[in-house]
């Protein structure tokens, strides 16, 4: 079950209490210290539910107000706590009930959450990791203020029945009283927490409503190497040297990492018009070429990989400001002729596979099985072709961008580890070898 | 070409993978491979392919933990679906993957390397599908 769904049965459960609070009055102080002990418990919930959300959250650059919002909302849940209200043991009382579901659920709620932020010693989950970063934080926190304004909706009533026209009871305890004066204080000044509420977000759905409580055991390989937009420019200059300085140890993996690198900086790029749609089909053909190439993740953790992907992560996950975009987007190119030239020594290393199947006879279904071997690759083979033809695409897309300013490629020297920019004839000599 | 269409292969996977009460290793994988064809034939420029290319890569990286098994080929009738049906039974496609990994292939039996694996796979499914909600 997840956090989401959680959140979910605590709105209803406060919908509920809603109506029965206009419906039915209490008939002792009991009944309205036990409902009001309840309604504390839920504010308390909402109150931990918007710091786990906000945890390592500052005040933020325009257009994500998560830490302002978050001051905001905790501050208005801690005015409206009172003092009054303890649970006691009595008769059944549905608003009471009702009050304790939604506390329940927002409490589970909180506990996936802190499942994964937790805010003592950080992250424990490649989404607390996203939603430390903000992920998910703005409509986390526009869910948890419409909360709010559902629990007010209870609170009016609550006045009512405390200290309005006919009060539920005719001679309501001071402590009660005193509660009142706090109630209605809050309400008056509930208006900035409608605000939030009526926030238009990106998406109902968010990373966080997909929570489902993280497992016990920390990632310390995830954990202490994070990776943030920012950080991919590193990430792409680091992998650009690897690449060329360890050709020897370069696998089918990294070349698929490193694409699908490269296609998420395409998209990105492309979302915000930077670079043409042919550039990113290209990495897209060059991506999807390894359909038929086998890259299996190796078998024990790899540091080179692992940052990869941890970067792809954090471009699907953020959109890199204007500055870091337009650093990667300039390194496009580049990294498409070091997985070019990569590939091409891969290959003549012998370690790159493609498919070489047959389709057996099982046809009754939509899904075939094939009989399949790995065959070592050669250029000829439609996977690397793809991916040659993808990969040229972007590199020439790329050289149209600049206005045939082409960004140096780099070249190897025979001994593997002198930088030199590459002549203008490598991406053609490149062409005339994909063919 | 077989008479199913890539919308009714993606949706009888998912109620396959949600009924499944143990690992399902087989449907995983042919699941992730039709992700990945939907991806393939979608995502053109006209059908938005910026959201299929977030999910796709993200498929593709965990379709990768496969490739010990015979890979599969997938003959269905994409051309008669609507790419946002697609897309939309595309995406319920990927969240029943991930929930099913996240509940059965990270149990205590399996060594922590190959729990750790499945954790992340499932990690990168649901950022993914968060990025594109």
């Amino acid at each position: 079950v997840t956090y989401g769904q959680y959140v979910d049965d605590a709105r209803l459960a406060l919908l509920e209490a809603a109506q029965t609070a206009v419906t039915s009055r209490a008939d002792s102080h009991r009944q309205v210290a036990d409902a009001l002990a309840w309604r504390n418990r839920v504010l308390h919930e909402l109150d931990r539910l918007v710091e786990l959300i906000a945890t390592g959250a500052r005040p933020a650059p325009v257009g994500q107000p998560v830490a302002d919002d978050a001051m905001t909302l905790r501050r208005s849940l801690r005015w409206a706590r009172t003092a009054a209200g303890r649970t006691e043991p009595g008769r059944p009382f549905a608003l009471s009930d009702q009050l304790g579901v939604a506390a329940e659920a927002l409490s589970v709620a909180g506990d996936i959450l802190a499942s994964h932020v937790d805010p003592i010693n950080g992250p424990r989950s490649t989404e607390g990791l996203q939603i430390a970063r903000g992920a998910g934080r703005p409509e986390a926190i526009v869910e948890v203020a419409q909360l709010v304004m559902t629990l007010a909706t209870v609170d009016r009533r609550l006045v009512v029945w405390i200290g309005g026209d006919e009060p539920a009871l005719p001679s309501p305890a001071a402590k009660h009283v005193r509660a009142l004066r706090i109630i209605s204080g809050w309400l008056a000044t509930v208006g900035r927490v409608a605000g939030i509420a009526s926030r238009t977000t990106s998406s109902k759905r968010c990373l966080v409503r997909d929570l489902v409580v993280a497992p016990g055991e920390r990632d310390p390989v995830l954990i202490s190497a994070p990776v943030a937009p920012a950080d991919c420019v590193s990430v792409l200059d680091d992998l650009h040297l690897w690449l060329i300085r360890h050709p020897d140890q370069v696998e089918a993996h990294h070349l698929a990492a490193a694409t699908r690198l490269g296609l998420l900086v395409a998209t990105a790029a492309r979302r915000s018009r930077c670079i043409s749609a042919a550039e990113a089909a290209g990495w897209r053909t060059a991506i999807q070429a390894f359909g038929r190439i086998a890259a299996p993740p190796p078998p024990v953790p790899d540091e080179q990989l692992t940052r990869l992907d941890q970067a792809a992560i954090a471009l699907r996950s953020d959109r890199p400001d204007d500055q870091t975009l337009t650093a990667l987007t300039d390194r496009l190119p580049i990294l498409a002729g070091a997985v070019r030239t990569a590939l091409k020594r891969a290959l003549k290393r012998g370690v790159m596979f493609t498919q070489d199947k047959a389709l057996d006879s099982r046809t009754r279904t939509a899904i075939h099985h094939v009989i399949t071997m790995w065959t070592r690759a050669d250029p000829t083979d439609l996977g690397i072709s793809n991916l040659l033809v993808g990969l040229n695409t972007a590199i020439g897309a790329a050289g149209r961008r600049s206005d045939g300013v082409f960004p140096p490629l780099v070249r190897v020297s025979p001994a593997g580890n002198t930088l030199a920019p590459a002549s203008p004839s490598t991406t053609a000599s490149a062409r005339t070898w994909s063919r | 070409v077989t008479d199913m269409t890539y919308v009714q292969a993606a949706e009888t996977a998912t109620h396959t993978i949600v009924s499944a009460h143990a690992a399902d290793v087989e449907t995983v994988h042919v699941a992730l491979e039709l992700a990945l064809h939907g991806w393939a034939w979608f995502a053109t420029d006209t059908t938005g392919p910026i959201r299929w290319d977030l999910l796709g890569t993200a498929v593709q990286q965990v379709a990768a933990s496969f490739h010990y098994r015979d890979p599969i080929v997938i003959l269905v009738q994409a051309d008669a679906d609507e790419p946002e049906r697609a897309w939309h039974a595309t995406t319920r496609l990927v969240a029943a993957v991930a929930e099913h990994i996240g509940n059965y292939f990270t149990g205590d039996t399996l060594p922590p390397l190959q729990r750790r694996h499945w954790r992340e796979s499932a990690a990168v499914l649901r950022t993914a599908l968060g990025a594109v909600r």
